[in-house]
């Protein structure tokens, strides 16, 4: 079993933020800088364990690979990490099969706890 | 919305330790020492639409970023995400007033010389200061004759505000 995660967000500061996070913590990680370049880097990594998911993103948002991955039929469990706190937008993406939400901008403590949560083998 | 505004710059740089002073003066200006960055990013929600403009100078981005975490980041990259966070936190204070604003993604650009064209209209400059930089912040909103708040209630498990976190399975703020 792998330690990795995908981090997908368009902005470079923010996946340096969460990358350096988990790696701090053990984590391998890869990035992705919106859904569709998430999509194929999930074909090259589809051993990851955990996707960190922004919502607002060109070309494919957050919700739009949610759908997508939902139906590829795929059971790695996604956390969105942004900045909308629109209660539809929460509601939609746990329709969608998200297991978490978190806001930017996030505490690192949230990040780790959510990570240990669905990747607990690592210490 | 200019006084949400100002909360949510507070608490934003507040999030990364980085102290900022709001300035007496509703107008002022940004210290030019080298090249000027600016943020825009738009929003619409119903029956009110508009853009959120960040202007800062390229050392006090830099600053920005190693509080961040993220010393090598990009300057301009950095202004659209801060730019992203303070209309999220726009959002989320405007949300309990019924005003409901969905954002697009931010545009920005660093360089000398960088000019604005304001729209006509009430919105003005808020200037904030830091340590050894000063930043602007901006809202321009239209609103239609017909606008009028949303009425409806949102459950308590469903609202989130920055820096927290909601675990699905428990549908409890900050409690994973």
């Amino acid at each position: 079993m792998t330690n990795k995660v995908l981090v997908i967000d368009d902005s470079l500061m923010v996946r340096r933020q969460v990358g350096g996070t988990l790696k701090n913590l053990g984590y391998s990680v890869v990035e992705a800088v919106d859904g569709l370049d998430a999509l194929e880097k999930l074909e090259l990594n589809a051993d990851a364990r955990l996707i960190v998911c922004d919502v607002n993103m060109p070309r494919m948002n957050g919700l739009e690979f949610l759908e997508r991955l939902s139906a590829s039929g795929s059971k790695i469990p996604v956390v969105m990490l942004t900045t909308e706190g629109e209660p539809d937008l929460i509601q939609r993406a746990k329709a969608l099969g998200a297991k978490g939400w978190l806001l930017k901008p996030f505490k690192p403590e949230f990040l780790e706890a959510t990570a240990k949560k669905w990747i607990p083998a690592t210490t | 919305m200019v006084g949400h505004l100002a909360e949510a710059a507070l608490d934003v740089f507040a999030a990364y330790e980085v102290e900022l002073k709001p300035r007496a003066t509703l107008d002022g200006s940004v210290e030019e020492r080298g090249a000027v960055g600016m943020a825009v990013i738009g929003y619409a929600g119903r029956g009110v639409r508009g853009a959120l403009v960040l202007m800062a100078p390229e050392h006090a981005v830099q600053a920005w970023m190693a509080a961040a975490g993220v010393p090598d980041g990009d300057v301009a990259d950095t202004l659209g995400e801060f730019s992203n966070m303070l209309l999220g936190r726009l959002k989320e204070r405007l949300l309990p007033l019924g005003i409901s604003i969905i954002a697009t993604t931010p545009t920005a650009a660093v360089g000398s010389g960088l000019r604005f064209s304001e729209a006509p209209g009430p919105s003005s400059w808020s200037t904030f200061d830091g340590s050894d930089w000063s930043l602007r912040l901006r809202l321009d909103a239209t609103f239609d004759s017909n606008f009028r708040p949303l009425a409806e209630s949102i459950p308590p498990a469903w609202r989130a505000r920055a820096g927290e976190a909601i675990d699905f399975d428990a549908l409890e703020a900050s409690k994973i």
